[in-house]
């Protein structure tokens, strides 16, 4: 199935967009409070904002790792709210995701964590080839067989950009992709998401606190205590 | 630091309740399972010991009749003493008694079979038409036994019933003359019902069982015409044999208390031997009979199964043409046979009920002199042993776990000769047409000592002299579950060995019947004294016929059997044991017999297959009943040991759950451990406040397992002291602090930066990365080899306890197989072996469960991750479940290897059946470790996705 969005139109249209959490013996904590923004296919976007103004919990959502409790995401024109455990999955397999700690396998090698997400499936192409191709792209080539603990942070993240893509992700979604980095391997970082976007024409949504990462966004949403305050 | 404690407490309630759940719910299976097992362990050997002695020690045969089977398994045959005919002379039976320590020797010889034949009188006043003028009735006597069986087909009973006079003409038969009766009618005289010529046949063949009988009306005379009034009842013979033994009266009644079982007349006198005695008898000549007397006592039932039926039939007119116009007696019974008739009766008659007419006729022959019933070649009323007869052991050979019983021909003439003159009574039972399975079938027939006289009927010298009757069942044959060979008095008869066998017997039990052929011998059913032997088997009294060599009569080595009793309590101890085997070590050695050790036996069922009937019994293989020698010591060996290995394994098990919980419970305080060592506590200190933790939920374990014990030991109303139940407490203390112990000392150890790395270690020399599931979940296992190993600890606990049990079980049967003693031990043994059973598994299934748990928590960010790029929650639940399986696969071959080696130490040696025993509790552990996996599961779907995600 082709998973490619529509060239034209927004990619990501997001409506009303509320969620809360329930606290033990308190007051429910509102997390995303009506947030409505749409971003069109090829953007680079990001998501700004202090911390529990709700950033991760917006990319969560539109990420199908949450559910939002109210309103409207919808993906390349598909509604992502109210999936099933098992279309969530498949779902997520059409998207990329990045985290803050990378979240590579310990056990598995650089090579293995990008083949990672499509290990269990079968797929019609070579895993490990397009693993290997990822791994080059990322600058990675000669950390093929290297374990996480022997690579350092910034090449871990390079390897988990490279796990998003294995899929040929249309949208990526990266939740403080530098926080865990230096500068440098930070800017490294976003030179590398910025390549993407222009080689591959991957939609890209950044949440990030780094005013300077945000800088070389496209578009800007600022979020505070789950509203979006700002559009730039 | 009792702050801290308590704050520990607080905070990690749940934790903490588990842990000291589980540790309570150990040790009261811990405590229950061990009071069930001394409790269970007192019952089983409390059962041996009360069936440890027998009715005699040691059995004596003469050398050579051991069995091939007897020798391989440790066996002694039972139902063969009919076979036995001598072998031991009286000086060997003086030399037993005279051996040290011997009390009673109980001698048994074998006489032979009497065959004693008395009437059944049919009826058949209301089966007559009463309009007839002539009619012909047909009685068809059907034998039916082998419970039900076989039918055996007799021959026909005709009955000639006539309106008109039948007249008996004078006895002036020449050869060639037809004499017999007139039926006078109408003027005319017409000969029915003449005498058969009479010519000597084989007691079983059809000419020789079948009759006429011919009843007129009024006006019918005899043969001195005096008038004869006859009703129409008919007068069957039935025969049964009497097996003859002889015993000593003092030892018998010191043995079996046959004394006490006397139900009319008396015992034997001490050293009573044949007495003469005159018998009046009106038809003999000389008309008062002179014999030798030996004394019987004799069974007041019959252990013989058979019951007569009788079918009566009207036969038309045809059957009487026949009759009136053929004169010839065998052609008229032959003529009848082939015609039809209508059934008008049926009936059937019970041994039981014409038993006590074999009794009266032995007790008081001169009451029934008019029986006129032939049997062993003198009128069956005599109380003269004109004839009997000795056969063999059954023929049985070797058939894979069980013998076969060869079918032996038979030599017909060995039953005498019957006539075809068509007598209704008939001296041997048509049981014996059936198939055989002994040889050596000889007969003995009675001498007359005084020289023949012309025109004086010579007659044996020896008669039975009934001196009582008594009762079997009274007979003192040793509890049901230590019984053992006491053919004198008891047959139990056999049952189905297969399903096949027992469907055919429809769950019946297969008895002894009048074939002196067949399987099953009958009891002795009358018992004579040693002092008689001499009349009985000398050679001046009878003659052997045919000339068996190896079934001659012994009168110099008479006695087939001695069981001997020892002086004194014996007990199941080894002093005991020794004093038993110096004793019968003697016997051995100073007669040259075969010594058997019947102490500590108990009954075992042997298969043997028992070839098809002529009349209806299909081939059956049927149980019967021999006893296997030194069963007792055996159990005993056995309960000790397995309550032993019962203990350890459950402390073993419970040990290893407590462990694994207080390991995790230290695995999750890491980083507060770290804390309080990076903050400046000294190891003890840390160490201290962990103990204290530890003696805490010990003693709040024990209390709470104590209370769980008494309420079991309550529930389940165990015959346990509940004060045992208090041991739950300490034990619970000592086992939570033991278990506690190690993993405390590792969580302080002194690098506190160590204590806070994350808790996953690294395999950082892998070669080759996994690429499919299983892989991954293998990985996964080898990343914390330690819990790994703890966690597959618990199900090798487990799968060998299994193992171990199972083979316990095939112990019960291999080592005492089928015995009843062993099934009732193993019976009483199998609640505590189940709940065993059921704890250990449950045991390993939660620390199992626990660890996947745990291992599940560690990696919660991993399992988030692969959630979140896309893996389906099947998936997920694949590796979960492919690591449990790992550990199961892994502790399960651990366990059923040790299993396997504990097992072989229970039983003395690895078999097959042990390796299947090991083979299947491996698979269950594997299964059970698989469902272990489910509360993990279900603790997957509630995995905080997103938050493990975004943690920092």
């Amino acid at each position: 199935m082709d998973r490619r969005p529509p060239e034209t139109g927004p990619l990501v249209r997001v409506r009303e967009v509320r969620k809360t959490f329930p606290l033990p013996g308190g007051a429910p904590v509102v997390a995303v409070d009506g947030v409505t923004f749409d971003i069109d296919a090829g953007g680079v976007v990001a998501l700004t904002g202090p911390s529990g103004s709700g950033k991760s919990t917006l990319l969560h959502m539109i990420g199908a790792i949450e559910r939002c409790d109210e309103g409207v995401i919808e993906v390349a024109g598909q509604p992502v709210n109210g999936l099933s455990s098992a279309a969530a999955a498949a779902y997520r397999r059409g998207i990329g995701l990045v985290f803050q700690r990378f979240h590579l396998l310990p056990t598995l090698t650089a090579l293995d964590n990008i083949a990672v997400p499509v290990m269990p499936l079968r797929t019609d192409f070579d895993k490990l080839a397009r693993a290997r191709e990822l791994l080059d792209m990322v600058g990675l080539s000669d950390k093929a067989t290297a374990l996480p603990s022997r690579l350092s942070g910034g090449q871990q993240q390079r390897v988990a950009i490279a796990r998003a893509l294995i899929n040929r992700p249309k949208l990526l979604l990266a939740d403080e992709p530098t926080g865990s980095l230096d500068s440098h391997n930070g800017a490294a970082v976003m030179d590398l998401l910025l390549r993407l976007r222009t080689e591959q024409h991957t939609t890209i949504i950044v949440a990030t606190h780094d005013t300077g990462i945000a800088s070389r966004c496209d578009r800007i949403l600022h979020l505070k205590d789950g509203r979006l305050t700002g559009l730039t | 630091m009792w702050s801290m404690t308590m704050a520990q407490w607080r905070v990690g309630i749940r934790r903490s309740g588990a842990l000291v759940a589980l540790i309570a719910a150990a040790v009261a299976a811990f405590t229950l399972l061990t009071s069930a097992a001394t409790a269970e362990r007192l019952d089983a050997v409390g059962t041996v010991v009360a069936n440890y002695r027998p009715a005699y020690d040691i059995l004596v045969r003469p050398t050579g009749t051991r069995l091939p089977l007897e020798q391989q398994r440790n066996l002694v045959q039972s139902g063969q003493l009919a076979g036995m005919n001598g072998g031991i002379t009286l000086d060997q039976w003086t030399a037993v008694q005279q051996i040290d320590g011997v009390a009673v020797a109980a001698p048994v010889a074998v006489v032979g079979y009497s065959m004693r034949t008395v009437p059944v009188e049919v009826d058949l006043t209301s089966q007559l038409d009463p309009a007839a003028e002539r009619q012909v009735l047909r009685i068809q006597p059907t034998w039916v036994t082998d419970a039900g069986l076989s039918a055996i087909p007799d021959g026909a009973a005709y009955l000639y019933v006539t309106r008109n006079p039948l007249r008996q003409p004078p006895p002036t038969k020449y050869v060639g003359q037809l004499i017999g009766p007139r039926e006078h009618s109408d003027g005319t005289a017409v000969l029915v019902c003449a005498d058969g010529e009479g010519a000597g046949i084989s007691p079983l063949a059809g000419p020789a069982r079948s009759s006429l009988t011919c009843i007129g009306g009024p006006g019918s005379t005899g043969y001195d015409g005096r008038p004869v009034t006859a009703a129409p009842v008919l007068r069957l013979g039935w025969s049964i044999p009497f097996l003859i033994a002889a015993v000593d009266p003092v030892a018998e009644a010191a043995l079996a208390r046959v004394d006490a079982a006397v139900t009319s007349g008396r015992y034997f006198t001490d050293g009573e031997g044949p007495r003469p005695y005159s018998f009046p008898e009106p038809l003999s000549n000389p008309p008062v009979l002179s014999y030798d007397g030996v004394p019987i006592l004799m069974a007041d039932r019959p252990q013989v199964d058979t019951a007569l039926r009788l079918d009566t039939q009207r036969l038309g007119p045809a059957a009487v043409r026949t009759l009136r116009t053929v004169a010839d007696q065998n052609q008229v019974r032959t003529e009848l046979d082939a015609l039809p008739g209508a059934t008008v009766d049926q009936r059937q008659v019970d041994l039981q009920e014409i038993y006590p007419g074999f009794v009266d006729r032995i007790r008081d022959p001169a009451t029934y002199s008019g029986d006129y019933i032939y049997g062993d070649g003198v009128h069956s009323s005599t109380p003269l042993l004109g004839t009997y007869w000795t056969v063999g052991p059954a023929r049985l050979l070797p058939d894979g776990d069980g013998l076969r019983a060869e079918t032996v021909a038979q030599d017909p003439k060995i039953w005498g000769t019957g006539s075809s003159s068509g007598d209704i009574a008939h001296s041997v039972p048509m049981e014996l047409a059936d198939i055989g399975v002994r040889g050596g079938i000889a007969v003995h027939q009675g001498l007359d000592r005084q020289p023949t006289v012309v025109g004086r009927t010579s007659l044996p010298d020896v008669g039975l002299q009934l001196i009582g009757t008594f009762d079997p069942a009274k007979v003192d044959i040793g509890g049901a579950l230590s019984a053992v060979p006491m053919d004198t008095y008891f047959n139990p008869g056999v049952t189905g060995a297969d399903d096949a066998s027992r469907r055919a017997l429809r769950g019946a039990t297969l008895r002894p019947n009048a074939n002196l052929a067949g399987l099953l011998s009958q009891p002795p059913l009358m018992l004579t004294t040693i002092a008689s032997l001499p009349r009985l088997l000398g050679e001046e009294d009878f003659n052997t016929h045919p000339a068996y060599p190896e079934y001659q009569l012994r009168p110099d080595a008479p006695i087939s059997v001695i069981r001997v009793r020892l002086a004194g309590d014996l007990s199941i101890d080894p002093v005991s044991r020794e004093k038993v085997r110096l004793t019968a070590a003697r016997i051995a050695e100073r007669t040259g017999l075969q010594v058997d050790i019947t102490l500590g036996s108990s009954p075992t069922a042997v298969p043997v297959a028992y070839p098809e009937g002529r009349y209806g019994r299909p081939a059956l293989t049927v149980a019967q009943p021999w006893v296997r020698k030194g069963v007792a010591v055996v159990l005993v060996s056995a309960i000790d040991r397995k309550s032993l290995l019962l203990s350890v394994l459950v402390l073993t098990v419970c040990g290893l759950a407590v462990l694994n919980a207080a390991t995790a419970a230290m695995r999750t305080r890491r980083l507060e451990l770290a804390i309080l060592s990076c903050l400046g506590w000294p190891r003890r200190k840390i160490l201290s406040l962990l103990l204290l933790e530890a003696a805490g939920s010990g003693l709040a374990a024990g209390m709470l397992g104590t209370a769980l014990a008494v309420g079991g030991i309550t529930l389940f109303g165990m015959p346990t002291d509940w004060r045992h139940a208090t041991l739950a407490t300490p034990a619970a203390l000592a086992l939570t602090l033991v278990a506690t112990l190690w993993p405390a000392w590792r969580a302080t150890r002194p690098d506190p930066a160590a204590a806070v790395r994350p808790p996953v270690s690294l395999s950082l020399r892998r070669s080759r990365a996994p690429r499919r599931i299983s892989g991954l979940a293998l990985a996964n296992l080898s990343r914390t080899p330690g819990r790994t190993l703890l966690g597959a600890a618990g199900i090798a606990i487990g799968v060998s306890a299994l193992t171990v049990l199972l083979a316990i079980t095939f112990a019960f049967h291999g080592a005492v197989t089928g015995t009843l003693l062993g099934e009732a031990v193993s019976l009483q043994a199998r609640t505590v072996d189940y709940l065993s059973v059921a704890v250990t598994v449950l045991l390993g299934v939660a620390t199992t469960a626990d660890l996947v748990y745990l291992n599940l928590q560690d990696r919660s960010a991993e399992i988030a991750l692969l959630s979140a790029v896309g893996w389906p929650e099947r998936l997920l639940h694949r590796l979960v479940a492919i690591e449990a399986v790992g550990i199961g696969v892994l502790g399960g071959v651990a366990g059923a290897g040790l299993g396997l080696g504990a097992a072989g130490w229970f039983v003395g040696h690895v078999t097959a059946p042990l390796t299947w025993c090991a083979v299947t509790a491996l698979l269950t552990g594997i299964a059970v470790s698989g469902l272990s996996v489910l509360v993990p599961m279900a603790v997957l779907r509630r995995l905080p996705t997103a938050q493990l995600l975004a943690e920092e």
